[in-house]
């Protein structure tokens, strides 16, 4: 889950790491008036957006006083990013910045452990810019020692500033990495102004699996509350749900194999419409919730079910085709389903009772749904 | 021969009381699995499909010595201790089939037990199965015969395709290896490859991998070094899945285009492995180097 600019800004504020004065725009603007005031002009003014690519796309804006700043505010407010309504606005005091610079963590899988990086440029093009000599410093972190002084020394070195303020940056983020759950945890940039090192923009991804920690309820929450209903749909039913443009919906147990079918419907010449990953153990009620929630897509003319058993009980599934099938009636569409595994016969009978021919293997199953 | 699992291995079930443990401690006996003894805090006492249930490892390993092998049922928020107790008991293989640990967790438990030597199958695996001698899973033991084709996957359910497909044509397995579906678990493709290159009874390596992260790329690139290569026949899912969304300057410093079906595909072939287009291809490729045994 990429969390907002502003809620990174508030962990980071309160683990004592230096960043500019800024208010946030998007509920009732006379609530933020006092705030605004405050501000001293010259502004900026930041679209709030889930992911990366803002500045590019021209959604970071200067602002010469409080008035302008809340027009462009307004304006922002009505724009999409990446097909997304954008919530939240924040304007900050704009500072005069003499050098830029680059600074992350992030999850390592090998070896399991963490890395810090750090390049002494940084600004939207940092991924070109660390290739230049000199451009990268990269230390990996032992999860069992975490971040030790020797590396803030390193960096400290590195980028030209002084120790204690990169020390004190440096544990200050390590602590939110490590508390909030981030798997990646990016300044960008760490910027050195007329008022010391400043942490002048902040974007990051938080674990999935750790959103249920107490410490991210309200991120949680605001996140869950903003997803579109097919996201939601299927993120409370744990499946992974992702719309495509054809017109053939794809569901499997088990991403790998979920892909391979989908794989297999356009090596077919098949064209995939929706991709729905039912996750291990699906039983009835989320097969027949998965299968309604594929045919509620108006694109959708034609669906592959394509069943392994292992966890996941074929006359279950099988129950589940049954039933959703019985409450869409009247939706057109053909329904391919092909079963293997785990009582298998069973689930052949209940489809064959109800007029579906279950296929065995996936190529005649793939076949026919492109027929 | 086969690897990390045999006739000789001896089995604990870790959260065995719960729904998932309990289904899956039947279907591993049924299968001929050596089960001897269950953990479940507080449930000490208690019998479940015959097996004894204990309230500690430590209680589990001193009624029954034996005991070389864990499999671990217990759900995410108590896993990583469920991990830490087995290793700290001297357990040295550990399948966590729990998904959904925060990836933090992981990487302490998997660090830690390395460095107890000991080695963690996972997690978000389907675990281990040396067919005829020993599951400690949860895939359908009928879709894998004894043979000579050893799997090492990062999926569940593709596993069990593959090995059906093999069956289909006449192929078995030497063992079946699910690393697990995490970014971060204790095996990785070339511990794998390394200890089916040792297993005189693994003839060629069937390698199932999926788009996103770079452990791919990292296999290549050991198989590149490699001066004494065991057959690898890849199959790489996600092909003509959509392409992920940006995900942070960090990401493409250290990865680059790395994570793609052709970046994969590419330093697959550059080093050697064997590439197959479609599920089919994998047996027509296994055809071409293995005689079906079966």
């Amino acid at each position: 889950m990429i969390p907002y600019e502003f809620e990174i800004k508030e962990m980071l504020q309160s683990a004592g790491i230096p960043v500019e004065n800024s208010c946030l725009l998007g509920g009732a603007l006379e609530n933020v008036m006092p705030c605004l005031q405050g501000l001293t002009p010259p502004l900026i003014v930041k679209a709030q957006v889930r992911g990366w690519g803002r500045g590019k796309a021209g959604l970071i804006k200067s602002a010469g006083s409080v008035d302008e700043a809340i027009k462009i505010s307004e304006e922002m407010l009505s724009w999409k990013f990446q097909g997304e309504k954008i919530r939240y606005v924040m304007v900050s005091e704009k500072k005069t910045i003499l050098r830029e610079m680059y600074v992350s963590l992030m999850v390592s899988t090998a070896p399991q452990g963490y890395l810090l990086l750090a390049s002494r440029y940084g600004g939207m093009d940092v991924e070109e810019l660390v290739r230049l000599p000199e451009g990268l410093l990269r230390i990996f972190i032992d999860p069992f020692e975490g971040l030790r002084d020797y590396m803030a020394r390193k960096v400290a070195n590195y980028l030209e500033i002084p120790y204690g303020a990169t020390s004190i940056f440096l544990n200050g983020l390590w602590r939110v990495f490590k508390d909030y759950n981030f798997t990646l945890l990016e300044i960008n940039p760490l910027a050195l102004t007329e008022d010391g090192v400043l942490a002048l923009d902040r974007k990051g991804i938080i674990d999935d699996d750790a959103l249920g920690d107490e410490r991210l309820s309200d991120i949680a929450k605001r996140y869950f509350s903003e997803l579109d209903a097919l996201s939601y749909a299927a993120i409370s039913r744990g499946f992974t749900a992702v719309r495509l443009d054809g017109n053939i919906a794809v569901i499997g147990n088990g991403a790998g194999l979920t892909m391979a079918t989908l794989d297999a419907v356009s090596d077919c010449g098949g064209k995939p419409g929706f991709f729905l990953d039912l996750g291990g153990g699906a039983e009835m009620e989320r097969v027949k919730e998965a299968l309604k929630l594929v045919l509620s897509q108006e694109h959708i003319s034609r669906v592959l079910i394509n069943i392994l058993g292992g966890i996941t009980r074929c006359d279950e599934v099988a129950r589940g085709v049954v039933g959703a099938l019985k409450e869409v009636r009247g939706r057109e569409a053909k329904v391919v389903v092909r079963l293997s595994g785990f009582m298998e016969e069973e689930g052949r009978r209940i489809l064959q009772e109800a007029g579906i021919l279950p296929y065995q293997s996936l190529e005649e199953a793939v076949a026919e749904v492109v027929r | 021969m086969a690897i990390l699992i045999d006739e000789k291995t001896r089995v604990l079930v870790q959260g065995i009381t719960g729904k998932q443990g309990m289904l899956h401690t039947a279907q591993m006996l049924k299968y001929g699995t050596r089960v001897v003894a269950g953990v479940s805090p507080g449930k000490g006492g208690t019998v479940v499909e015959g097996v004894p249930v204990y309230s500690s490892v430590d209680e589990a390993l001193e009624k029954h010595p034996e005991i070389n092998t864990s499999i671990v049922f217990v759900p995410a928020r108590f896993a990583p201790d469920a991990v830490y107790e087995a290793v700290d008991s001297g357990i040295k293989t550990i399948v966590v089939v729990t998904e959904h640990i925060p990836v933090h967790e992981t990487i302490r438990f998997v660090r830690y037990a390395a460095s107890k030597g000991a080695t963690i199958i996972g997690p978000n695996t389907p675990g281990v199965i040396s067919p005829g001698k020993s599951k400690v899973g949860i895939m359908p033991g009928d879709y894998f015969k004894p043979g000579r084709v050893g799997i090492v996957s990062r999926s569940g359910t593709l596993t069990y395709e593959v090995s059906l497909k093999l069956l289909r044509a006449g192929h078995g397995v030497s063992t079946a290896v699910g690393i697990g579906g995490d970014p971060v678990t204790g095996l990785s493709f070339e511990d794998v490859y390394e200890m089916f290159k040792a297993d005189p009874e693994t003839e060629l390596i069937v390698l199932v991998g999926e788009i996103g992260g770079n452990k791919e790329e990292r296999f290549a690139q050991y198989y590149t070094a490699d001066s004494s290569k065991k057959p690898v026949v890849a199959f790489i899912a996600g092909k003509t899945a959509p392409p992920g969304k940006k995900m942070g300057h960090a990401g493409a410093i250290i990865f680059g285009s790395e994570g793609s079906y052709s970046s994969k595909v590419e330093a697959l072939r550059r080093s050697g492995v064997r590439i197959a287009n479609t599920l089919n291809e994998i047996i027509s490729i296994v055809n071409d180097i293995a005689r079906p045994r079966v």
